[in-house]
């Protein structure tokens, strides 16, 4: 007689994520948060590649701050390759009517990359924000927003999605 | 003869939230979840879930504040400080008592490692005090492929 222990049954899916760590040229930078799981590596610290083979779905979400509570910011996927804008934008606003320096709820920006759409061998994206109103900042440590602290940090998800 | 005891999680989903509500949760405290669905519950009974690999985790609430505020509150998922894993915290303008002032989500990547996973109230303000009713403290994970 033999007992087998239950399997735990997964989805096919698999996950990386980056944290943000700040602005470049408009540009969020990330870092990896630990080995990375899916097909995407990142050529720089603020892009992506996805390669051909895999659709992806892309979430990233928004984190700033600002001392003067006075911007607002809009952020977009870019599909670098193609030079094109793709999928949902999110924003932020940050300002004193709003009466918070940091982001409002969990703003995100999303893109569904389909195999189909990679006529190359891979596509590079990357996270884009235009900014109005000064002094504000995208800055990150492993504890949280610049300023704000112990809340986790703002990260990009990109899921595998078997083709 | 071979036996396939039941006897555990073996989805490739699990869900879990809160049956009653919860009153006074203050910086610090978990919004906690007692009904659990193809998961176990956290080993030391504090209102979480106990992750068993690695899987992508959201946590869902809908907070209203109490006793006049819940400054500046902010939610983040504690307890998976792993290699694998980044949680997002999130903030909200929350100056007025019995309005929605949490109505949002986190996410976490899990490792493989077992992990206790909890919905933590935090704050940047001194006076984060919220209550959460039936079924607005919602856990949805999927377990991932790696």
């Amino acid at each position: 007689m033999s007992y087998l222990a239950a399997a735990i049954i997964t989805t096919e899916l698999k996950t990386d994520t980056w944290r943000q760590t700040g602005v470049s040229s408009g540009h969020i930078t990330y870092t990896s948060v630990g080995s990375s799981d899916t097909s995407v590596t990142a050529p720089t610290t603020t892009s992506f590649r996805l390669p051909t083979g895999s659709s992806y779905y892309i979430e990233a979400s928004l984190g700033a701050s600002n001392t003067s509570k006075n911007s607002t910011v809009l952020g977009r996927v870019y599909n670098i390759t193609d030079a094109a804008y793709i999928g949902q934008a999110a924003s932020l606003c940050i300002n004193t009517s709003h009466g918070f320096e940091a982001k409002q709820g969990r703003r995100v920006v999303r893109a569904l990359v389909l195999d189909s759409d990679i006529t190359g061998s891979y596509i590079d994206i990357r996270i884009e924000v235009a900014v109005t109103g000064g002094s504000t900042t995208f800055t990150t440590t492993t504890s949280g927003i610049n300023n704000i602290s112990g809340t986790g940090v703002p990260t990009i998800k990109i899921i595998e999605l078997p083709s | 003869m071979s036996y396939f005891p039941n006897t555990g999680p073996n989805a490739s989903i699990f869900w879990a939230y809160n049956s009653s509500s919860q009153q006074n949760v203050q910086i610090g405290d978990y919004f906690e979840v007692d009904v659990v669905n193809e998961v176990e519950a956290d080993t030391v009974s504090q209102g979480g879930v106990r992750c068993d690999v690695a899987s992508l985790v959201y946590g869902e609430m809908q907070t209203s504040g109490q006793s006049g505020y819940l400054d500046k509150a902010q939610t983040r998922f504690f307890g998976g400080a792993t290699a694998k894993a980044s949680g997002e915290g999130f903030q909200v303008a929350t100056n007025k008592a019995d309005s929605y002032d949490i109505d949002d989500g986190n996410y976490q990547v899990t490792s493989n490692s077992s992990l206790n996973l909890y919905l933590q109230l935090r704050s940047k303000g001194t006076n984060a005090i919220g209550s959460s009713g039936v079924d607005q403290t919602r856990i949805f994970g999927i377990r991932l492929n790696h």
